[in-house]
């Protein structure tokens, strides 16, 4: 192998300069595929090989800067096997040595981050929605709800770069830098030789791998409590996990990804296994989402897998006829049963109850005041009442009436408990209660569309009035079941479904509120 | 063909049998033809067609086909279906016109038996491939689309193999041209069939379910409804009608990927495009989700950025848009509109790709529970996770996570229990920095996934990180710890935390025992783990330790060189260690590698200023703040910034409570945090003065005030004051009632000795942070100044309750009480102070940020 690149080397050297014989190496080279196998051999074994290791920088780099096409994009290939030869470099401390690689690395970034003429490459593209036609569907037979979806999207354009060009590399730079660089090896991993992407595998695993597998130096650790101050003679670990970022990570994946339908899925399966275990011991929340969307794309999925056939594609035929019967279909309820109705134009009506229901010289609580004993909280009246007149208004169906009853019966239910210890508290020792009640009530009321505004308040008013205990959690109580009453009307219509689930989820949530 | 004959005899039964005919009600076209035969009986050879005809095919749809094991049972099933066949074979089948349709429907009977060589002898017989384009019948064009597809099917499984090279290009050629007539025959005839059934029945494609539920409700605009469309005794036979049958799907299917079979990569892509172009049909919904899943596949795993072509670019571009159907007969017709998006690269026709395949994968989702749906749900499950993943993979590379979360959010609808999804969901969340949001889903994930550690492990770094909720998010780290080992180092961290926040003594001890218990476990468990390392050190630092710190801190050093956190922690404990300079040449080498770390910088200054140079300490915070511009400015302006290297700034003991994206607003999150009186406090501010809320995220601004408020500190040590009221007026722009800001404007007035001032901001700022010891500390020396010795004893001693290990809170009690006139109160806090002082780092070890990484 050796003696193969030695030959490459003095080769490309003896020919520069001579237009001719250049132009019958560029040939040469092109059509021989073994000289990137014995190269890729070299790095494997770059502790025997290291000034080899340092000529073949050097020639690639030159190959990078050549302008026939073929020499140009040949180093690329190598970028997985660099990259993993650098790091591995530096997290052993040895930048030095690694002095070659980080040279050819950086050129490369710069060259890729720039465009020809010297500016800066940037990849653009718009994000795709729904709301707009495509070659590829019509609005007609989409639900509304997906088209209007990230409609205000429309025409937001994301970038890829500008990326600075760079000098040095820290540990600051490093991560982006490499990624960059995967992520140009991606746009061209198509074009380069199948065998590669063997290497990328193989470089990958012990990219994540390195120093997770030696369960090995336990042992010099119990000594250091004898002779702490010198702690600095600790022996390091031949081989320190390597740093890697999320990004980079992602970029791997994808690569990765590349390879498992291009020939080599069993050993990129296993790859991305290692990934996968790399991302969850970082805990990288962005990696460990495409991770495990591939592996579970990979079971038991109409993905496919990637030997069931090209890129992993089959056909997948329906199952509709042959499964389920005409007759069971027709009780099954889909997400298809939904549809997307306009609403009758009484919706701002609807609002303009709210915001009466907040005017204060509309508020039912002036009842209060001509009868204070009264216990039911007014706003909780009125609130419900003007929902009933909507619903009646409306029509409903039955079983949206039985929701109604049933909602109200869980109104009743808060309001006798509050009522209850209303009723146990002593009566109030003067005349200011009354007043203060309907001030109180009045401030909420005027709050009482978001949450946050009302526990602002509540907030203010536990601040404001710690004395009067009792009508402090009588308002709290009245915008809780506000809150209630909302959140049944919001997700009503689910609760025919059984999917009580969601939501004695949000009233869980209101309840912790509360 | 057959129904020329028909036109020209125009029957009313003849009429009736075709349109039976295209519908396919084959039991029907049974006994329309005895009628057909009493009424001419010159038409027996028509009728032996027609019967022969409606037994295969009625055959064909009771039994599945392509099932090898079914080829016997097909040969005896089909044997009555083929003796009518060959009976209109003959030269009155000729005469009649119906010989071709014979041929090809022979074609079709041998390949429903497994007969691939003599299916395509008949096609050959019936000269399959001279046909001219012309316009045909529903039903001749569904023959005719499924005789290519057959064609294609048999050339595939044809078991001869063809005995040179050029043959089998030459085999696969004609293969793939099959395939590609019978999938643009195919898109036609299923238009054509939409066509002609749309004008009778209704045109709501969407219908389909019975139950009556309609409980419309008010949800923003739109209401959602079960819709009661009638099943009608129609809509049995509709059902069945909408299916395109197994031979045409396959063929439309199989076309693309016999291309990249055969290595034609550009040419498959090309396919899916052409197909997925073609006005859709209700047959083709379930064919459409399928082949916009796979485009993007073989977009995602086989087309790398540079071999892309955008679609409808090449050659025939515009024509094959716009021309649509005008020209080509035998073409299916496409979309067309005006200001259609069509993409241009890659990424967005992958994006609208999946964005179309999640809107038809999510419409027929299941979400009834009942158990005689498990088949169908689960199938309908798979097919919208499996396009879940693939957006996951296109979208998070490019930082879309919030569309993700989106996707996901509608999918636990149809999701009860499905684990993956829920995980994915809070994955999401996190991702997209909606911390509280994506501890509840954690929580249920928890719950689904009963062996994960991970779902534990994440939801207690939430609690750590950014809920400030450190006794739960030690209860998570617990149940991690019951799933794997990892959890170890998290029941540590907690521990530690629990102990930075206790004040009671008793407690504080407690937690730090539990905490250095758990860190040296957690260590013994992963020796290479640099992050147990460190916060063992940190734990050892804590209990002033220095010695047993300084040596785990190397240990964490060696496991990686490049750790901020652990370079910064290195570089306090120097200090501890009365080693400043080397400490400072620890920071100024840090800063080589991590030249925009505010937190190194921070530390930079403050050595600075402890060597007494506050020159380079004043350029240091000026370079702090060039850093803090060019690092946040973009964040701010709103632009999503994606490749800064630091992300983590300053972060002083109590900033870390503005980190949740979902709190724009100073007054509505951070209610776990530590001082809710200054909570209440800027509520009352904010309608007092003019002030303003910053626009953007609150940690930017908040790192600027420490920045501004550094700068004070230093322009005070170069005796400028004005300068340091300049910057604090700065900061308080941004906001006005930090602690930080009234203690530091105290300080201003300690320097002008202001006494009264002074002691007036010492009090605001303990009353907005009760635990601010330099506060109660300042405040405390304010009070002695001003002869009130009794109450400096009180602030000095809460101070050195909170904070025992600050040698200037006893040196400045041991001045208290000399000044009281107890002596050895006063020689014991001076003892203390003294004996304290060489082991008190330039900054406090808790402020260096919590950190996971």
């Amino acid at each position: 192998m050796a003696e193969l690149v030695r030959d490459w080397l003095a080769d490309y050297q003896r020919t520069r300069g001579q237009p001719a014989e250049s132009e019958a190496f560029v040939v040469e080279h092109e059509t021989d595929p073994e000289i990137a196998e014995a190269i890729f051999t070299i790095f494997n074994e770059r502790q025997r090989n290291e000034d080899l290791v340092h000529d073949i920088c050097q020639q690639l780099l030159c190959f990078y800067r050549s302008p026939e096409v073929t020499l140009h994009k040949f180093p690329l290939q190598f970028i997985p096997v660099l990259i993993y030869t650098y790091l591995h470099a530096v997290s052993a401390g040895d930048k030095k040595a690694s002095r070659g690689v980080e040279t050819l690395l950086i050129c490369i970034y710069n060259g890729e981050v720039s465009t020809d003429d010297g500016g800066q490459k940037v990849v653009v593209f718009r994000m795709p929605i729904l709301a707009q036609t495509s070659v590829y569907h019509e609005m007609k037979n989409l639900p509304l709800t997906d088209l209007r979806r990230w409609e205000e999207n429309c025409n937001r354009e994301l970038k890829w770069g500008p990326h600075q060009r760079v000098e040095t590399v820290n540990a600051q730079n490093r991560m982006r830098i490499l990624t960059t660089l995967l992520f140009c090896y991606n746009q061209h991993v198509s074009q380069t030789q199948k065998s590669s992407l063997l290497h990328l595998c193989r470089v990958t695993s012990q990219l994540v791998n390195q120093g997770f597998t030696t369960k090995s130096g336990h042992g010099h650790r119990m000594s250091y409590g004898s002779d702490p101050a010198t702690g600095a003679t600790f022996p390091k670990p031949s081989s320190p996990r390597i740093p890697l970022s999320s990004s980079f990570l992602i970029e791997l994946v994808h690569a990765i990804y590349f390879a498992m339908f291009n020939g080599y899925g069993t050993i990129a399966i296993q790859t991305l296994d290692d990934i996968h275990n790399r991302a969850t011991y970082e805990m990288y929340t962005e990696l460990i989402l495409v991770t495990s969307a591939v592996r579970n794309s990979l079971h038991a999925n109409p993905s496919g897998q990637p030997n069931d056939g090209p890129m992993g594609l089959s056909v997948a035929l329906t199952p509709a006829t042959n499964t389920v019967t005409t007759s069971v279909s027709k009780s099954m309820i889909t997400n298809a049963s939904f549809r997307t109705k306009k609403l009758p134009d009484d919706i701002p009506i609807q609002v303009q109850d709210l915001t009466m229901q907040q005017n204060p010289q509309q508020l039912a609580s002036v009842i209060e005041e001509a009868e204070p004993g009264a216990k039911e909280s007014p706003s909780t009246k009125e609130s419900s009442g003007t929902r009933e007149r909507q619903g009646n208004r409306r029509k409903p169906p039955q079983r949206k009436f039985d929701k109604h009853t049933q909602r109200n019966s869980l109104l009743q239910l808060q309001s006798e408990l509050n009522s209850n210890s209303n009723a146990e508290q002593p009566p109030p020792p003067s005349d200011m209660l009354p007043m203060q009640t309907l001030s109180l009530i009045n401030e909420n009321g005027s709050n009482s569309f978001s949450i946050d505004s009302d526990l602002n308040d509540g907030l203010g008013v536990v601040a404001g009035s710690v004395a009067l205990p009792s009508i402090n959690s009588n308002t709290n109580s009245v915008t809780s079941s506000e809150v209630l009453t909302k959140s049944f009307d919001s997700s009503i219509e689910l609760a025919p479904l059984g999917h009580s689930n969601s939501n004695g989820g949000k009233l869980a949530e209101h309840g912790l509120v509360e | 063909m057959a129904n020329r004959n028909m036109r020209s005899n125009t029957t009313k039964v003849e009429a009736l049998i075709e349109s039976c005919r295209s519908e396919g009600k084959w039991q029907r076209v049974i006994d329309l033809t005895d009628e057909l035969k009493t009424g001419s009986p010159q038409n027996e050879c028509l009728a032996n067609f027609l019967v022969g005809e409606a037994r295969l095919e009625s055959y064909l749809e009771e039994n599945a086909l392509v099932a090898e094991s079914n080829f016997g049972r097909a040969k005896a099933g089909l044997s009555e279906a083929r003796r009518y066949l060959n009976l209109a074979l003959g030269e009155c089948g000729q005469k009649a016109g119906i010989a071709l349709d014979a041929y090809l429907l022979l074609a079709k009977l041998c390949f429903a038996c497994g007969e691939y060589e003599p299916s395509l002898d008949n096609f050959i017989k019936a000269e399959l491939n001279t046909l001219a384009e012309k316009e045909l019948t529903l039903r001749s064009l569904k023959i005719l689309a499924e005789s290519y597809a057959i064609k294609g099917l048999c050339l595939e499984h044809q078991t001869s193999k063809p005995s040179s090279k050029f043959k089998k290009a030459e085999k696969d050629t004609e293969m793939i041209s099959c395939f590609e007539r019978a999938s643009d025959l195919g898109l036609l005839y299923l238009q054509e069939y939409d066509i002609v059934s749309g004008s009778s029945s209704s045109n709501n494609s969407t219908a389909g379910s019975t139950l009556n539920v309609n409980a419309s409700v008010q949800q923003s605009n739109s209401s959602f409804a079960i819709s009661s469309t009638i099943p009608a005794s129609g809509a049995a036979t509709h059902e069945v009608n909408r299916r395109m049958g197994a031979i045409l799907e396959t063929a439309l299917q199989r076309a693309p990927i016999v291309l990249i079979k055969t290595g034609k990569l550009q040419e498959a892509v090309e396919r899916y495009r052409i197909m997925l172009n073609a006005i859709e049909t209700r047959a083709t919904q379930s064919l459409r989700l399928t082949l916009t899943r796979q485009l993007a596949e073989v977009l995602l795993r086989g087309v790398s950025g540079t071999i892309y072509a955008p679609p409808f670019t090449s050659k025939s571009g515009g024509s094959t848009l716009r021309g649509g159907a005008s020209k080509k007969l035998w073409k299916p017709r496409k979309y067309q509109a005006r200001q259609q998006f069509s993409p241009r690269n890659q990424q967005e026709e992958v994006i609208l790709l999946l964005l179309i395949a999640e809107a038809l994968a999510v419409r027929d989702t299941v979400l009834s529970q009942s158990p005689e749906f498990k088949q169908a749900r689960q199938h309908a499950m798979g097919n919208v996770t499996a396009v879940y993943d693939l957006l996951t993979l296109a979208t998070v590379r490019w930082g879309l996570v919030q569309l993700l979360n989106e996707s996901f959010e509608k999918a636990l609808k149809f999701s009860f229990g499905e684990q993956h999804v829920w995980r994915q969901y809070g994955l999401s969340l996190m991702a997209a920095e909606k911390h509280s949001h994506a501890l509840r889903v954690l929580q249920e994930s928890i719950k689904l996934t009963p062996s994960d550690p991970l779902p534990c492990l994440l939801a207690s770094r939430l609690c750590y990180e950014s809920l400030e909720t450190v006794k739960q998010g030690l209860d998570y780290a617990q149940q991690a710890l019951k799933r794997e080992i990892k959890g170890q180092l998290f029941v540590g961290i907690g521990q530690q935390q629990l102990a930075i926040q206790s004040n009671l003594r008793s407690d504080r001890d407690a937690c730090h025992k539990l905490a250095l218990e758990a860190l040296e476990r957690a260590v013994q468990n992963d020796g290479h783990d640099h992050l147990a390392e460190y916060y063992l050190s940190l734990q050892y630092a804590l209990l002033n330790q220095l010695p047993e710190a300084l040596a785990h801190i190397r240990f964490a050093l060696a496991l990686r060189m490049e750790h901020a956190p652990c370079l910064h922690l290195f570089a306090l404990l120097l200090t501890a260690s009365r080693r400043p300079r080397e400490a400072l040449g620890v920071v100024e080498d840090a800063l080589h590698e991590f030249p925009d770390n505010l937190q190194l910088l921070h530390v930079k200054a403050h050595l600075q200023l402890h060597l007494e140079d506050a020159e380079t300490a004043l350029a240091t915070v000026q370079h702090m703040l060039a850093v803090w511009r060019e690092v946040y400015e973009a964040q701010l302006t709103g632009e999503e910034e994606k490749h800064s290297d630091t992300k983590s700034g300053v972060h002083l003991v109590h900033s870390s409570q503005m980190s949740d994206k979902d709190s724009n607003s100073v007054y509505a999150a951070s209610l776990a945090a530590v001082s809710r009186v200054e909570h209440a406090l800027s509520e009352a501010a904010s309608s007092l003065s003019s002030f303003t809320q910053r626009p953007g995220p609150r940690r930017p601004w908040m790192l600027q005030i420490e920045i501004w408020l550094l700068l004070a500190d230093v322009y005070l040590r170069i005796e400028q004051p004005n300068e340091a009221l300049n910057c604090i007026h700065e900061a308080s722009q941004i906001y006005p009632l930090s602690h930080q800001i009234m203690y530091m404007r105290g300080q201003v007035h300690v320097y002008l000795e202001q006494w009264r001032d002074a002691k007036q901001c010492y009090l605001n700022a303990v009353a907005a942070n009760p635990n601010h010891t330099e506060a109660l500390r300042a405040l405390g020396e304010t009070h002695l100044i001003l002869g009130e010795p009794r109450l400096a004893e009180k602030m000095l001693k809460d101070a050195a309750k909170l904070d025992p290990n600050c040698p200037r809170i006893w040196f400045a009690l041991g001045k208290v009480m000399e000044s009281l006139g107890d002596f050895y109160a006063a020689a014991d806090c001076f003892a203390t102070s003294l004996q304290l002082e060489p082991s008190c780092p330039v900054l406090p070890f808790t402020s260096i940020p919590l950190v996971f990484e």
